[in-house]
């Protein structure tokens, strides 16, 4: 076993799922490494979101994310209430999500489709989502007929299944 | 070059293209002139004229880009199209073509721009408003299917 690392198992029946504590004297480059190692372990077994809130690792179940947006460079995940920063980009996220439960509504943004309340146009012309949470947020004009496209085309799934 | 560049500048060159062949249109009776050798139409003038209606094509077609960009509104974007092609034309108007302010015409022309702008930007809104209709439709359907499913 490597001397950089000691590995410690600690098999305890009341961890329903394994909780990871990273002990160290400082955050390094292989801290980093051994986070992003669990990670990956962890997409593969459970397709939830990996987010970040300030240190602490956060599992999102994708059916509770609001929305996932691009801030300063930054990808933020919105559920229930709260915002997480997550490590992937907009586009891995929208591959890795179910594609009939999230939609790309701009260039800086995918949406749960089973939040939105409903779409409005306003006098300016600029086009309106309010989720069920009570957010507002802006569709780009490019996206209407996509997002159309991806409604019917999940309505036309609902149908084919009966 | 990104897409947007492109289509900017396919759309300097059509406009350009345009403006000459419609300045050439309003200027038959002169063109026929110049041919026969009557009226006070100049080769070098007529070239200025042409060059003057494919710039205000160029400035006019190319700067309908400006409704590419998401962050405008629709409102916003006919707004400042407006603005340019209203300083342009009539920048043109008065320095080139002989405008006077106290002329009706002018007004008329100033009128008829405001009009059709105003009927640009209705087109626009009437359109993006039935697709949000539609939108809301769709998912008012989805959210159907959702609650049909959680009941069963």
């Amino acid at each position: 076993m490597s001397k950089l690392i000691d590995i410690c198992v600690q098999v305890d029946p009341a961890y329903g799922s394994p909780h990871v504590i990273i002990k160290t004297d400082r955050r390094s480059p292989l801290i980093d490494k051994i986070i992003d190692a669990i990670e990956r372990c962890t997409e593969e077994e459970d397709p939830d979101v990996v987010c970040y809130s300030d240190d602490t690792v956060v599992f999102l179940n994708s059916e509770d994310i609001t929305r996932i947006y691009s801030e300063n460079r930054k990808i933020m995940v919105c559920s229930e209430g709260k915002t997480y920063r997550s490590r992937q980009t907009l586009a891995e996220l929208e591959e890795k999500l179910d594609e009939s439960r999230f939609v790309r509504i701009s260039r800086f943004e995918l949406v749960n489709i089973r939040m939105i309340s409903g779409f409005d146009l306003s006098m300016a012309g600029t086009i309106k989502v309010s989720l069920k949470d009570g957010t507002e947020t802006w569709v780009a004009r490019r996206y209407v007929r996509t997002i159309q496209e991806k409604f019917m085309s999940i309505n036309q799934g609902g149908k084919d299944h009966e | 070059m990104s897409d947007k560049m492109k289509k900017t500048i396919l759309l300097v060159i059509f406009g350009f293209i345009g403006g000459m062949v419609i300045n050439c249109m309003f200027m038959m009776d002169s063109i026929a002139g110049l041919i026969n050798g009557t009226g006070d139409l100049t080769v070098g003038r007529f070239i200025f004229f042409l060059l003057m209606g494919g710039i205000f094509g160029a400035v006019n077609c190319g700067s309908s880009i400006i409704y590419d960009i998401e962050r405008l509104s629709i409102l916003g974007a006919t707004l400042i199209h407006f603005l340019i092609v209203f300083t342009m034309f009539f920048g043109f108007g008065f320095t080139l073509w002989g405008f006077e302010i106290d002329d009706v015409m002018v007004w008329v022309l100033f009128v008829c721009m405001v009009i059709a702008y105003f009927i640009i930007w209705l087109i626009l809104y009437t359109t993006y408003k039935k697709e949000i209709r539609k939108l809301n439709k769709e998912l008012e359907n989805i959210k159907k299917d959702t609650t049909d499913q959680k009941g069963e």
